[in-house]
């Protein structure tokens, strides 16, 4: 060890000063080894002590063609560790390989200058890690070691030896102090970057808006800026208790969740609730990022409103804090939780209604799902079939959702043309050629076919495609025993048609274009099947069906889930579990809709018809 | 390079040679700074730096800034007082015969307490400087310029540049200098000029005939030698292929004629500068056989004697001879 000191005091000036700004450098690239990959870090250990052995030995720097592959080898390293070459981590691996090879490849005075200035730079980077005091104490190491090797350089007779050459750029750093100070605390601060930073157009940030789309994201970026600070006093709460409430999104359009529209929220500021608090409240102090929105985050369940000044809170129905103006500065409050209370603990919600809300263009299976749902008088066993739900199947939490045409076919999906003449058996209905099902050829008869309204001569006939609720209803309402496929004609099979059902028989396929079903989830006949033995159903009030408002070429779950509203309205204590499918001929001038399949209503109230 | 040249004309024509008399004092005024080409790119680093700060929100991020930003400021500083104060003398210009370079001696004194280092000084004008010195506190160094000289008279000291660039290479401070010495220069002496002459010659040639009795060495040939002179046998020890020369015995002494170095008895067909050149050969000769000679240049007339200082004088009225105004 003295010999190797004493070997390096003697070198001559410009190798000695070689080491010096090699020393420097590892000692800006040491705090970057936490977060590199291993075998980077190791390669600039190679490289450094490589350059560091070619100064003591006095030997020739490598040639070109040598470093070359090196340097495209280190590239395709870390392209493949971080799958990118742009991007943050990427761009820092670059930036210290780049040190590292570059000081294998000075020559000229103006590399030296490079260098110095690459070691800053990566002195920089290495905040996005870390920045806690000791990293600022490194910095200004650092910098001091950057500086003296750079006034080594710069002598050309007379060279001070080591110490005082540090001391020089001491009194260099000592000087810029009190400005650097007075800088830091007059330069004014942006909030958030002068420009987006690169993404691609599918991805998002998360972030906080008032509509929620899933699959219209492909891949959902955690943004890693705060959006607020909270100082708990006393001990903070556990993780699992840490429910900051924000906006509630609980209207859904079959595609994006919105928030309720303003008449609901209206009502449900307006039902009485019964909450119960129990034990002391958590205090704690909020300190809110501006988000130039009106969200304000409380712990469930907040006391009272937080004290702003110069902004007034509010509070929502379903318990969201807002601002009446934007938030466009950095806000603290104070505020008191209880964790533990009951809101609504045993009485029903006065108008449960908004939360039930179905959607017009829901997936049938799911809108069967969640008409079975809501079919539960007991809000806690709808609740503990949601959960049994989510146990059972195979839910997960992800950032990263199928987009949503994906999604869609995720559904089993079934032959539908074997459905569809199972259907058409049932329900007698003639197929888009007008055959009868379990006859052997099908006509349509041109005479009935335009009596229903008119169609051109020759309609362009495509397949139509019927959901699975087509199918179950035509089975459950025709209450048909359960046929095998390939079973004989009409007249062997007992036709109980229920009275109220008013099945039509629909003559005019081509109206089914305008019900624009997409076939792609059907039930199987497994599930069908396990319909059997199920109670019998009670039929609707028949005045419902002149009273639907009829829509041309409107979509049929609307009208169906107004129906099924107004059934349940109707009945009260009853929910209605199957909706009618209704569609609207074109070139309908009387505005009447027939009905497919029958609305039907179950028994009793308690009874889920559906149900699983 | 053309701009270069023409800067450098139009800066001539624009500062009429105003030579710095005596010693000067590099004041604040006379002190220029700018950032080289790596203090540039510190500066577009900085905006880097700020720039990353602000789009990541990096606190310590801003700290590095500022505190890079005033390194450079202090360095600014620093360079200009590496420079600053310094007084510079030029001591006594040499003299030198036409053709040799004139070194001229300057001195750099520091009478402040901070040490300078790195003091680049050069002729204006050039680009990569060649000396350097480092002037220790309350001290001095020597810096040694050395200017070719062409025709003979006065050579005036360039205009000179002191630049530094001393702490951190980031800013380039100057001044210029012009020092108030100058170097006299000699005609350059001839080449093989014939051999001196007598007083009492008035041949044609030039050639006269001092004393002969003693043989006195060996001169190389010139035409019109008489052939009894040559010195034959010095002439057959070494072949004309390996080197040989013919010489000529040349004898002195006896008597005693006064050399006279007289431009006028010279041949008026001549040049005017091949003659004085001729008479600095001849007193270079006279001066080193130590012959008194006197010496008869225009105005100038020496009574005859030897020595370094009357060498100096006839040297300097050849060197100054026609030219206008002396000293």
């Amino acid at each position: 060890m003295k010999a190797l000191f004493a070997r390096v005091a003697a070198l001559p000036r410009d190798k000695a000063d070689t080491l010096l700004l090699l020393a420097s450098a590892l000692l800006v690239l040491a705090p970057h080894v936490n977060h590199l990959p291993g075998w980077v870090s190791l390669l600039c250990a190679m490289t450094l002590s490589w350059r560091a052995a070619i100064t003591l030995r006095g030997k020739r720097m490598p040639p070109s063609l040598l470093l070359l592959p090196l340097a495209a080898a280190a590239m395709f390293g870390v392209a493949h560790s971080y799958q990118s070459l742009l991007g943050r981590d990427a761009g820092v691996a670059m930036l210290v390989l780049l040190v590292a090879f570059k000081m294998l490849e000075m020559h000229a005075r103006r590399d030296l200058f490079v260098v110095v200035f690459l070691c800053l730079f990566l002195v920089l980077t290495n905040f996005f890690y870390e920045q806690g005091i000791g990293t600022a104490l490194l910095m200004a190491l650092s910098v001091l070691a950057l500086l003296t090797a750079q006034l080594s350089f710069q002598f050309t007779g007379v060279v001070p030896p080591l110490r005082q050459r540090f001391l020089m750029s001491a009194k260099v750093l000592g000087l810029a102090t009190p400005l650097a100070l007075a800088l830091f605390f007059l330069f004014p601060r942006f909030d958030g970057p002068l420009w987006g930073m690169p993404g691609d157009a599918a991805s998002a940030r998360s972030g906080l808006s008032e509509t929620m789309a899933p699959g219209t994201m492909a891949n959902l970026a955690q943004s890693g800026e705060p959006a607020f600070r909270v100082r708990f006093e006393g001990a903070a709460p556990p993780q699992e208790q840490l429910y900051w409430r924000g906006p509630v999104l609980g209207a859904y359009d079959g595609r994006t969740w919105t928030r309720l529209d303003a008449r609901m929220r209206r009502a449900t500021a307006r039902q009485p609730l019964t909450l119960s608090t129990q034990g002391k409240g958590v205090g704690y102090e909020v300190t809110l990022e501006p988000s130039y929105g009106h969200w304000l985050f409380a712990l469930e369940l907040p006391q009272r409103l937080p004290e702003l000044d110069g902004n007034a809170a509010t509070v929502s129905g379903e318990f969201e804090l807002t601002a009446t103006n934007a938030i466009e500065a950095r806000l603290r409050y104070r505020m008191v939780s209880h964790l533990a209370y009951r809101l609504q603990a045993s009485a029903l919600l006065d108008d449960p209604d908004p939360w039930l809300q179905l959607p017009a263009n829901l997936n049938p299976r799911a809108l069967l799902a969640g008409l079975e749902l809501r079919a539960e008088p007991d809000p806690r066993k709808r609740v503990d079939a949601v959960l049994q739900r989510f146990r059972r199947d195979n839910y997960v939490y992800t950032l990263n959702p199928p987009p949503r045409a994906q999604r869609r076919r995720r559904f089993p999906v079934r032959q539908p043309r074997r459905l569809l003449r199972a259907f058409r058996r049932r329900l007698r209905v003639p197929d888009a050629r007008g055959r009868r099902a379990g006859a052997g050829r099908h006509r349509l008869p041109r005479r009935r076919a335009q009596s229903a309204g008119r169609l051109p001569h020759r309609a362009p006939v495509r397949r139509p495609c019927l959901g699975r609720s087509l199918a179950r209803a035509a089975r459950l309402g025709a209450h048909r025993p359960h046929r095998r496929r390939g079973a004989g004609a009409g007249a062997a099979r007992p036709r109980r048609r229920d009275p109220a059902a008013r099945t039509v028989r629909y003559r005019r396929f081509g109206a089914l274009h305008a019900a624009r079903w997409r076939n792609e989830s059907v039930a199987g006949p497994a599930a069908l099947r396990r319909r059997r033995g199920q109670q019998r159903l009670e039929p609707v009030d028949p005045e419902l069906h002149a009273a639907a408002p009829a829509r041309r070429g409107r979509q049929c779950a609307v009208l169906a889930g107004r129906l099924a509203h107004a059934a349940g309205a109707g009945h009260p204590g009853k929910s209605v579990a199957a909706v009618a499918i209704l569609a609207a001929p074109p070139g309908n001038r009387s505005g009447r809709c027939a009905i497919l399949g029958p609305v039907f209503a179950p028994g009793p109230a308690g009874t889920g018809a559906l149900g699983r | 390079m053309a701009p270069q040249s023409l800067t450098r004309r139009m800066g001539d024509r624009m500062r009429p040679s105003s030579v710095d008399e005596g010693e000067l004092v590099l004041s604040q005024r006379r002190i220029y700074i700018l950032p080289t080409r790596p203090g540039l790119g510190f500066g577009a680093l900085l905006l880097v730096l700020l720039i990353g700060s602000i789009n990541y929100g990096l606190g310590l991020g801003y700290a590095l800034t500022f505190l890079a930003l005033s390194c450079a400021l202090v360095d600014m500083v620093l360079t200009w007082r590496n420079l600053a104060y310094l007084r510079l003398q030029p001591l006594r210009g040499p003299n030198v015969f036409a053709g040799q370079e004139a070194v001229f001696q300057l001195q750099v004194r520091n009478t402040s307490r901070r040490a300078r280092y790195a003091i680049l000084v050069d002729v204006a004008g050039n680009d990569a400087p060649r000396h350097a010195v480092d002037v220790p506190a309350q001290g001095g160094a020597t810096v040694r310029m050395a200017v070719p000289s062409g025709a003979r008279g006065w050579l005036e000291a360039p205009r000179l540049t002191l630049s530094t660039r001393f702490p951190l290479g980031l800013f380039r401070a100057w001044s210029y200098w012009r020092p108030g010495t100058r170097a006299l220069v000699y005609p350059f002496p001839e080449e093989g000029a014939p051999p001196l002459p007598s007083a009492s010659s008035s041949a044609l040639d030039g050639a006269g005939q001092a004393g002969e009795d003693d043989f006195a060495g060996v001169r190389p040939y010139q035409p019109g030698d008489p052939l009894r002179r040559l010195a034959w046998r010095q002439i057959a020890r070494l072949d004309p292929v390996d080197g040989g020369q013919l010489a000529t015995k040349h004898f002195e002494g006896g008597a005693r004629t006064e050399l006279v170095l007289d431009l006028a008895t010279m041949n008026p067909q001549l040049d005017l500068e091949l003659r004085l050149s001729r008479l600095t050969r001849w007193v270079l000769e006279a001066e080193s056989r130590a012959l008194p000679y006197a010496f008869r240049l225009g105005a100038d007339s020496y009574d005859a004697a030897y020595g370094a200082a009357h060498q100096s004088a006839c040297l300097r009225a050849l060197a100054l001879y026609g030219l206008g105004g002396k000293r």
